[in-house]
């Protein structure tokens, strides 16, 4: 690098042009006639492109910025284009030097400011084309140090605007493709697979969000960005405190659940014995219509069934309920492989409407009918548990649920991908 | 206690490596040359022009590798600009780390020469320690100044041939060549945001 030369005229129209790129610069564009100078020879013209637009951006040419140690100065400003299907995307891509760590790239694209530098140990091996891509029957990934990136996006872009220093031969219309990809981890940035048109060279280059950099160039009016930027680390809403919150409201809930049972009323026995035996009437009293009661039975039968008319009747007389109550239960296999179905005990629930003696008459049904020991209670003045578990369960649910609440927020961040299922 | 003074000044000379074959004298800016303890003065030891430096003599570094201090360090111009070799110790053993705005690649010595002379061309392969090489680059340079020791004696204003070869997973090769000798050297390239004062 030469320390002595600091300005030019251009050779095409004379206007005066700061030198503020390295020894690796090649090409240096006139910002006044839009003329293309070989700064490998004298500086002599290349070509002419004339009435080219500046895009908007607020960084300018000679602007310098400090990252990590690093001075940068911004030294040349390509604005770039997309199109597809008829719709248009435009970015600048501001071309950086740095003595002591080299070129990289400042990006302006919706209000959003990234860095870009080349790979040199990229994962060149696995090179991504966009023809790999098309035919990928599944977004493809690369590895890099440990880490899978997914793809993203493949980007058609092409160069209207030309201005400032490059370590490379720039050109209004020049055209490329850039495949991107990124890990789930926005801290890992995006790798970038460039192929220009028309050449052999390939570049991978890696990306990570600047949003510092309008302050770290000092410029007068930082763009505002708009829109949700893939590396963008959008964090979840609830984090490890909601987790906890509703972990511990579930645990409350179980344990008052478990409380409940607790403290629930010992059940009377009505009958125990053979089900041939049982009395024609059995008898009980309710003292409490506050809370549920429930009537039980419950027979030691195995790999078999046996069926019950049940007919309760008030103490006025009037029949509360006649039903029907089938215990089956069924089991087999042992180990790992065990199985069972079925309950060996029923219940008739009910909410008393009146206290004083009840009967109720268990009649065995003929057609299935078994002979182990049935057992028949009565239990009143029971509390309702069922609550307890249901909240219990759904605290469970959302606290388990939360991880994934944030994990679909960052999946946002893939939203922009052009990668769809039926591609 | 340090024995050698310089052959043009008569200044006191800093304490000579076991390798070093070139050396340069802080205080008239010679350069000297050892051969066999034997200490002469083989020229001047060129302008070294200031520019922000990512590695200076004597200033010990982190790198990837391990623990890198830079003993010796030449400048090549190749015309528009120039790049930076450093020769120094890397966790005891002697390395090169060349430094090119930005492009930072440490390197040892390549022998036997994996090519010869008609490696020297964009596009051409070549294998070294079982990996494929493209060269990327072929120029000329010329050393225009030295400081500190070297191993080897340099030559300030010849202009030698060099190539630089792009392996896989970051490695890099590099050729230089000049009548009547070639060296090789072989390494991997660092980002230099991985260079940090130990």
């Amino acid at each position: 690098m030469s320390d002595a030369t600091r300005s030019i005229n251009c050779t095409n129209c004379g206007a005066g042009l700061e030198v503020l790129g390295g020894g690796r610069v090649t090409t240096q564009v006139c910002g006044y006639c839009g003329a293309a100078l070989d700064a490998n020879d004298a500086y002599r013209v290349l070509e002419v492109w004339d009435g080219m637009e500046r895009p908007s951006s607020p960084f300018r040419l000679g602007m310098s910025a400090e990252i990590d140690g690093a001075t940068y100065t911004i030294i040349g400003t390509l604005g770039m284009q997309e199109e597809y299907k008829g719709r248009y995307w435009d970015w600048v891509d501001h071309q950086l030097f740095s003595p002591t760590h080299g070129y990289a790239w400042l990006t302006v694209e919706d209000g959003f400011c990234v860095l870009t530098r080349k790979l040199r140990d990229g994962p060149m091996g696995e090179f991504l084309t966009p023809t790999e891509v098309r035919r990928a029957s599944s977004p493809p990934r690369v590895a890099w140090k440990g880490t899978s990136y997914r793809y993203y996006s493949t980007t058609n872009w092409e160069t209207n605007y030309v201005e400032g220093e490059f370590n490379f031969r720039p050109s209004r219309g020049r055209r490329g493709t850039t495949v991107s990809v990124m890990s789930d981890d926005p801290k890992d940035g995006m790798l970038h697979f460039l192929m220009p048109e028309g050449g052999d060279e390939r570049e991978i280059e890696r990306s990570h969000l600047w949003p510092e950099a309008p302050a770290a160039f000092g410029v007068d009016r930082a763009p505002r960005p708009h829109g949700q930027h893939p590396l963008q680390d959008i964090r979840p809403t609830f984090g490890p405190f909601m987790i906890a919150w509703f972990a511990g409201l579930s645990v409350v809930s179980v344990i008052l659940a478990f409380v409940v049972l607790a403290i629930q009323p010992g059940p009377t026995r009505l009958y125990s014995g053979a089900p041939t035996e049982i009395p024609s009437e059995l008898g009980f009293t309710v003292t409490d219509t506050s809370k549920p009661a429930s009537l039980v039975l419950r027979q030691s039968l195995n790999n078999a069934f046996a069926g019950y008319e049940v007919k309760m009747t008030g103490p006025d007389g009037k029949v509360l309920a006649d039903t029907y109550r089938e215990i089956s239960y069924y089991s087999g296999g042992s180990g790992d492989d065990a199985w069972s179905e079925g309950s060996r005990r029923q219940s008739l629930n009910f909410v008393p409407e009146a206290t004083g003696d009840y009967t109720v008459a268990v009649t065995r049904d003929e057609s299935a009918t078994h002979p182990a020991n049935l057992r028949i209670t009565f239990e009143e003045g029971r509390r309702n548990s069922f609550w307890l578990w249901a909240v219990a369960l759904l605290f469970a649910v959302v606290a388990i649920a939360i991880p994934f609440f944030g994990l679909s927020r960052r999946a946002g961040r893939w939203k922009g991908s052009d990668w769809h299922s039926e591609d | 206690m340090n024995e050698h003074t310089c052959p043009n000044c008569g200044a006191a000379l800093p304490e000579i490596f076991a390798h070093a074959r070139m050396i340069n004298c802080a205080f008239c800016g010679s350069s000297v040359v050892r051969e066999d303890d034997v200490l002469r003065k083989a020229g001047e030891a060129g302008e070294m022009l200031d520019a922000p430096e990512l590695i200076s003599i004597g200033r010990a570094l982190r790198l990837p590798q391990g623990q890198f201090t830079a003993t010796g360090h030449v400048r090549y111009d190749y015309g528009r600009g120039h790049w930076d070799e450093y020769h120094g110790d890397l966790d005891g053993a002697l390395v090169w780390v060349s430094v090119d705005e930005g492009d930072v690649a440490l390197q040892r010595r390549l022998e036997p020469a994996p090519a010869g002379r008609e490696a020297f061309r964009v596009g051409a392969e070549l294998t070294a320690n079982g990996l494929a090489f493209t060269c990327t680059e072929v120029s000329n340079a010329t050393a225009v100044a030295f400081r500190g020791q070297l191993p080897e004696p340099i030559v300030l204003g010849d202009t030698h041939l060099y190539a630089n070869f792009a392996g896989p997973g970051g490695a890099i090769a590099s050729g230089e060549s000049w009548d009547g000798g070639s060296s090789w050297f072989i390494g991997e390239w660092i980002d230099p945001f991985e260079v940090r004062p130990a």
